[in-house]
């Protein structure tokens, strides 16, 4: 007799997929350069690299969506509603602005920064009660927008992981960067260039996408129970997240920022993402 | 160039009108704003805020300070003295959210006329790049007249903007011209950062009319055939005329909870909605919320000739009625019972008893007293239960108890006691202009941030400049870390390819 998975080992799945595409990508990124040309033709070139990366990544996401929807089957329930799986979508949506991603994370450890991070919302995830009893206590009528407002939410952590990783791994490039003058392979390292075309793409659907959260909230909570903002912890740490996001989207959009002050405001926004995340999630 | 920099540059002596405008409109001003606004809703996450119950109830609130006493000691005087306990309703923040509204509208009118925005107030300095025309005269799209011996540019700045003009119309830049022909300023997908400013103003207003004109009747309660005066200056009354809900026995849950409203101008009927849970209805400008559907009991008593014996309950004091209607919970009674420890010299203390789901009726007439008790249903059960038990006064044991489930009577002391169980419906209902604007503008900014990502504003300012035998063209945008943006490059190459002209820049 075949016992079916559970979430958690879905989720397990999903973390071994990230840890391979990390150790994908730092293998690849330390050997290409400086390999010998025998060795070189047996490597796989950058792409198919990169390739087979993201390849492994759209495994985790199959595997951390596979574990959703066990989790929502069992409940009999709207997904998304327990906290558990609000932090294991935000995974899901950062793998997804991954995929989307038309830029690279090109610095050493930009990549496995990401996935580090993402494996441990998944993890965090896991550590989590499932607390089946979380989403009974939801009325059936508030289920649809609680469903709505946690998936864009969701969608929009995930942006926010992966913009403030790639900006602290910018940072701390361009201080790294700043103490060895020496140019680093290409490939291998990223120029401050690269860094500035892709900071941007995945903060600004972010902050749309929280804007869209926080409206859904409101109009659910009008709908349904007549009360359309309650301060509650959740609530707040989703405004303020939203003061600082629109900060940035000032300082990006209106006044042009660009470089470190911008990723130093992205990453810091990382942390935001996450007390926000501990708050909504919790 | 840092943050002061970009101050001291918005400033200028000659014109302290102009400069505090700037000042105020500017982006660093809005994202001043914004940090500052985030830093107090920091605070009321993490200093406990005091509740509106609280601020409204002297006794409420000073158990509640009692509370945070024990939780912060000494410093809750300094919490309290500052009101960060009470951040969410604070002058600070409805000043600061004024302030931003009052940004915003600067920043709004010189999206549309961008008057402000003239550089030529300001230094220059990194941001310029420089055309200079060679051969002017040799140009036919530059006004040359082939006559040798000079320019013709040189003499009429404004010929020379005029071909600048058609190129930046042809890729749709919007164009504002100097009073005296030298300048143009063009702008590009602002429209959408116009959006978000003008969602934001109106969230801004739709906050502001709440707070001023919004008002809400909550956990008012209605028994069938009921009415009630709602007030606030409608004119309106409104009746209950059905209650009713489902129980499902296996889920243990009521469903299909009901509530049929009419409405009365004048004792007239002059209209009717049915309130289903979780779902809002709307009648001349008002919301009407259920909130729940919740067991009542009906009861009457008469004496073995037939009169009616007279009731009171602790709730409506020395009144007295023929008939009571008792209200009940379907769930857990949410109100407690406070006991406090106020012995002189012990240390304050306090315990929370849960208040039964029970109700009382004295029979003044009998000298005895009822205790009702409802049994919400459980999974399995077919129908609620109600428990009577009678006392006789100063007696602590009933001399008689019953039980029932549906409409019953008993007979106590020699009187008949009719119970008749019913459903009473919960609802709150209120009037909030505000909510459209609020609404509304959020969906404004969220339309408007969306756009801005997929195309960013863009802003230049072309300034032609005669000197002795030549004209300079300057082309200006914001800079980023020192560096023209993209689509700026893409334009001077567009200039520099279509003119002829020579580009030097000083970035």
């Amino acid at each position: 007799m075949s016992t079916p998975l559970t979430e958690t080992q879905f989720f397990a799945a999903a973390i071994v997929c990230l840890v391979g595409s990390a150790a994908i990508h730092i293998m690849g990124g330390r050997w290409q350069p400086a390999a010998p040309s025998k060795t070189r033709k047996v490597l796989p070139s950058l792409g198919r690299r990169r390739a087979v990366e993201k390849a492994i990544v759209f495994l985790a996401l199959l595997c951390v969506v596979a574990g959703l929807g066990s989790s929502t089957i069992q409940r009999g329930a709207w997904p998304l509603i327990t906290p558990m799986e609000v932090i294991t979508a935000t995974a899901a949506g950062a793998m997804l602005w991954h995929l989307l991603s038309r830029h690279e994370h090109k610095q050493e450890w930009g990549s496995p920064l990401f996935y580090a991070i993402v494996a441990g919302l998944l993890m965090w995830a896991i550590a989590r009660e499932p607390a089946l009893q979380a989403a009974t206590v939801v009325d059936s009528a508030q289920q649809p927008w609680w469903f709505t407002s946690h998936l864009a939410f969701a969608l929009a952590c995930g942006a926010f992981v992966k913009a403030g990783s790639l900006a602290l791994a910018s940072v701390v490039t361009e201080r790294q960067k700043n103490r060895q003058p020496v140019a680093p392979p290409e490939g291998c390292r990223d120029t401050v260039a690269s860094g500035e075309k892709a900071d941007h793409h995945a903060m600004l659907p972010g902050l749309s996408l929280l804007t869209a959260s926080l409206l859904i909230t409101a109009l659910g909570g009008q709908y349904t129970r007549g009360v359309a903002w309650s301060w509650t912890a959740s609530e707040s740490w989703q405004l303020l997240a939203w003061l600082f996001y629109t900060m940035i989207w000032c300082a990006f959009v209106l006044l042009g920022w660009r470089g470190r002050r911008l990723w130093s405001l992205t990453a810091l926004g990382l942390i935001v993402t996450l007390l926000m995340l501990n708050a909504v999630g919790g | 160039m840092n943050i002061r920099a970009r101050f001291t540059e918005l400033w200028n002596p000659e014109d302290v009108l102009d400069s505090l405008w700037r000042m105020f409109a500017s982006p660093y001003t809005t994202m001043l704003l914004l940090i500052s606004m985030a830093a107090l809703v920091c605070l009321g996450i993490f200093v406990p805020q005091r509740s509106a119950e609280a601020v409204a109830d002297p006794m409420a609130n000073s158990l509640w300070l009692a509370s945070l006493r024990e939780r912060y000691g000494s410093a809750t005087d300094w919490l309290v003295g500052l009101r960060l306990v009470d951040v969410h309703r604070s002058t600070l923040l409805r000043g600061l959210l004024g302030l931003l509204a009052f940004n915003l509208l600067l920043g709004l009118v010189d999206f549309i006329h961008p008057r402000h925005l003239f550089p030529a107030s300001r230094p220059l300095g990194d941001r310029t790049l420089v055309y200079v025309p060679p051969s002017a005269e040799s140009h036919p799209l530059l006004g040359g007249t082939g006559r040798g011996g000079g320019p013709s540019l040189a003499e009429t700045p404004e010929q020379l903007l005029k071909p600048v003009k058609e190129i930046l119309r042809r890729q749709h830049y919007r164009l504002h011209e100097g009073s005296n022909g030298e300048w143009i300023h063009a702008d590009r997908f602002v429209l959408f950062a116009v959006l978000v400013y003008l969602g934001l103003l109106l969230t801004i207003g739709g906050l502001a009319l709440s707070e001023r004109t919004a008002w809400w009747e909550e956990g008012v309660t209605l028994t069938p055939g009921q009415v009630l005066p709602l007030g606030h200056g409608t004119a309106l009354a409104v009746r209950a005329q059905v209650s009713e809900a489902r129980y499902d026995p296996v889920e243990g849950q009521w469903h299909d909870e009901h509530t049929e409203l009419a409405f009365l101008r004048e004792q007239q009927k002059v209209g009717q909605r049915v309130l289903r849970n979780h779902t809002p209805s709307f009648y001349a400008g008002l919301f009407f919320y259920p909130t729940s559907t919740e067991p009542a009991l009906l009861l009457k008593a008469q004496d073995d000739a037939g009169r009616d014996l007279m009731l009171r309950t602790p709730e409506t004091g020395a009144t007295q009625f023929t008939e009571v209607i008792l209200r009940f919970r379907e769930e857990e009674s949410p109100q407690y019972i406070v006991v406090l420890d106020l012995r002189p010299g012990s240390q304050l203390g306090r315990q929370f008893e849960q208040r039964g789901n029970e109700r009382y009726v004295l029979v003044p007439g009998r000298d005895l007293y009822l205790r009702l008790l409802y049994s919400p249903l459980g999974p399995g059960e077919v129908a609620p239960t109600f428990r009577v038990e009678a006392f006789r006064g100063g007696e602590t044991s009933p001399f008689y108890q019953h039980q029932f489930n549906s409409a019953d009577s008993a007979e106590i002391a020699g009187d008949r006691y009719v119970f008749n169980p019913q459903r009473y419906a919960v609802i709150k209902f209120g009037q909030d202009y505000g909510l459209a604007f609020i609404f509304v503008g959020a969906a404004l900014v969220l339309a408007g941030i969306v756009l801005s990502a997929w195309r960013h504003p863009r802003r230049l300012w072309v300034v032609a400049q005669s000197t002795d035998d030549t004209v300079n063209l300057q082309f200006m945008t914001a800079l980023a870390e020192g560096k023209a943006p993209a689509w700026f490059e893409d334009l001077m190459q567009s200039v520099t390819t279509t003119l002829g002209l020579n580009a030097q820049s000083t970035t």
